[in-house]
């Protein structure tokens, strides 16, 4: 953010708006009677992302816009230290998630989750491996017995041991 | 009525009805105890198991997390002045001077019992209006339906505060979202991107699973550390004091309750708004207000009988209209999806005896938490000591799982981890979850309803403003949409005014 444009909000809020746009001609494809409401839902947001755009710069004009479209904020419980998380920490949690779904489509879920569990717990939170090992195989156990054993109902192998 | 009343009653003291009702208030303590999980998080990662389970038997379950919720979720409030949920914010304000005084157990006991009448008193109003919301929901044709999609939306992007236009905004891309698929108008396949998956849509339950499940593990994930550090100076003793003062304060627990139903109702406003209304009311009529802050019982047992009879509330409009009045009951049209049971309309009219199983289990798990967390305060506020890097990765495996399990389809769980991602990308720029999973809900009812009416009308548009009841909910559409704008006049006006 610099004195006159709210850059990271408006980054965002152009992104909508081009998603919008792209969404808008994605509608003029179909016939009338598909098109209609998603060309309607198109241009609402198309003028609502507008808005936002107008309301980041730091202008008399920006700053009514942005005074008419916030309302008394409702006091919202925030986990502390979340707002100040470093990017490369968020990239990092999105790619564990990221990384154990790559892993469930080539090995499945069995040898996926405990692999995960596993890795995601030593490398990314640092615990002690006595815990590690005993939540890694509780979960799993658990998984497996409440799926494989009791429901009888077959996880997805992972396509390397047959899965499509 | 009363037939599906004995009915419910039945598979509520059936083995089955009865273990579904106690793991739903176990793990809606456990949920509602862990700060910044809650019972939507719950809903989510059990409603994969949902799944062709009796539609009975499955409101047991749901009705059991979402009556213990807000019991777990001020016991933190209270200790370690950490609300379970936003809606246990409150509480924190006089439940945590009273904890520094020692009376921690009169708060908890207070906060138990306020939260058990007001949860009650929530579900006797719910029954209450049951048959005269039958009678409205008759009334109501595609016009209508169309109008109350938008003021649904519109009321609760309103209800966001501070993120009204990025609510709207949200909205509007929930919409898009619903959109694809087969359309139910025409039968057109559209925005797929080529994709056989998408043919049916965008799934609604791992995209709820994902949005909330997985993206609240994803902000734990980048949070780190554990919730609470230290419980070992906490006593928890004198809880009777606080069961007694509830009923010392009788009006404020009325009055909470009073607000919390009324509140609940109106979609969008959730327990957090209630809570803090009846924590201000419950100031106004106090003697002893100056107190308020400093560790007064009365404004424990205000917000926390708002909390819970809130419940009854949201149910109104999520039952007799199929508008989820908040994420809580977004999450649960889509457990009733999965049971086979389509939300909408006509849901009140069709499932009156499953409807009546969840009003039950809701009630008996109001009592059944208070009575746990009474016993074991201590135990479960040692929950938060829990490392959360153990928690994420546990929530995140058994989610995708249970995702997959519905239909094993692989396409689910990308979808559900790419909504997580998602879901945390809009929490980090300001743009509420809650109004794009309503528009995700809505999308179809409204494009529906918007064709019906204009062949109903010979394609005039006119008919959404000639008939009364769609006039009156346009009118109120626009009076949410411009409401902000009244406010930034108000202030002006009060600001401009000289000091008297």
């Amino acid at each position: 953010m610099t004195a006159s444009v709210r850059w990271r909000d408006l980054s965002v809020a152009l992104l909508v708006l081009a998603a919008s746009i792209g969404f808008l001609l994605w509608a003029k494809t179909y016939p009338p009677r598909s098109g209609a409401v998603p060309e309607l839902v198109a241009w609402a947001t198309i003028v609502l992302s507008l808005i936002d755009i107008v309301s980041q710069f730091e202008t008399p004009w920006g700053l009514w816009l942005r005074r008419l479209v916030t309302a008394e904020k409702i006091v919202e419980w925030k986990m502390e230290g979340d707002e100040d998380a470093s990017l490369g920490r968020i990239l990092a949690a999105i790619g564990w998630v990221a990384g154990y779904v790559v892993m469930l489509y080539f090995i499945g879920f069995l040898i996926a989750t405990p692999i995960y569990m596993f890795l995601y717990m030593h490398f990314h939170g640092g615990l002690r491996l006595l815990t590690n090992l005993l939540v890694t195989a509780g979960t799993a156990l658990t998984i497996w017995v409440t799926f494989e054993i009791a429901f009888k109902y077959p996880l997805y192998p992972g396509v390397l041991l047959g899965g499509y | 009525m009363l037939e599906s009343t004995l009915a419910a009653l039945q598979v509520m003291f059936t083995p089955m009805g009865a273990l579904f009702l106690a793991l739903g208030v176990v793990v809606g303590l456990v949920f509602g105890v862990v700060p910044g999980i809650g019972g939507t998080t719950a809903i989510a990662l059990l409603m994969p198991l949902t799944f062709g389970m009796d539609p009975h038997n499955a409101m047991m379950l749901m009705g059991g997390i979402m009556g213990a919720v807000s019991a777990g979720g001020s016991i933190t409030s209270i200790l370690i002045n950490t609300p379970g949920g936003a809606p246990n914010a409150a509480t924190c304000f006089d439940g945590y001077p009273m904890a520094q005084q020692g009376k921690a157990g009169a708060a908890i006991g207070a906060a138990a019992v306020a939260s058990t009448l007001g949860g009650l008193i929530g579900m006797v109003v719910l029954v209450a209006v049951i048959p005269v919301l039958k009678q409205i929901i008759l009334l109501f044709g595609p016009p209508e339906f169309f109008m109350l999609s938008l003021m649904g939306l519109a009321s609760v992007a309103l209800a966001t505060g501070g993120q009204f236009l990025r609510g709207l905004i949200a909205g509007g891309i929930g919409l898009m979202l619903s959109f694809v698929g087969y359309s139910a108008v025409s039968g057109d396949v559209r925005f797929t991107l080529g994709s056989e998956y998408l043919w049916d849509g965008i799934p609604l339950v791992p995209a709820l699973t994902g949005l909330f499940a997985v993206t609240e593990m994803i902000a734990l994930s980048v949070a780190g550390g554990t919730i609470s550090k230290d419980l070992s100076t906490t006593k928890v003793t004198g809880v009777m004091e606080g069961v007694w003062a509830c009923f010392k304060h009788w009006k404020t627990l009325l009055q909470g309750s009073a607000i919390g139903t009324f509140i609940g109702a109106i979609p969008g406003l959730g327990g957090t708004v209630a809570a803090f209304v009846s924590y201000a009311a419950a100031m106004q009529i106090s003697k002893d207000p100056e107190t308020f802050g400093k560790g007064n019982i009365e404004g424990v047992i205000g917000p926390e009988a708002a909390n819970n009879s809130k419940d009854g509330g949201s149910l109104i409009p999520t039952l007799a209209f199929g508008i989820p009045g908040s994420a809580e009951m977004a999450v649960f049209l889509g457990v009733l999806v999965l049971i086979g049971i389509e939300p909408g309309p006509m849901l009140l009219i069709k499932h009156e005896g499953v409807m009546f199983s969840l009003i039950l289990a809701l009630s008996a798990s109001c009592i059944i938490a208070t009575a746990i967390t009474l016993v074991v305060t201590r135990p479960l506020a040692m929950i938060t000591m829990v490392d959360v890097h153990i928690v994420a990765p546990v929530v995140i495996a058994v989610s995708l799982v249970g995702v997959y399990a519905l239909e094993s389809r692989a396409g689910d769980v990308v979808l559900a981890a790419s909504f997580g991602v998602l879901g945390y990308v809009m929490m980090r720029f300001g743009f509420p979850r809650i109004t794009l999973v309503i528009a995700l809900v809505l999308g179809d009812l409204a494009e529906a309803s918007y064709h019906q009416s204009l062949q109903m009308s010979g394609g005039h548009w006119t008919i959404f403003f000639t008939r009364t009841t769609s006039l009156i909910l346009f009118v109120l559409t626009v009076g949410c949409l411009v409401w902000p704008a009244v406010q930034m006049l108000r202030k002006r006006r009060r600001a401009a005014e000289p000091a008297t």
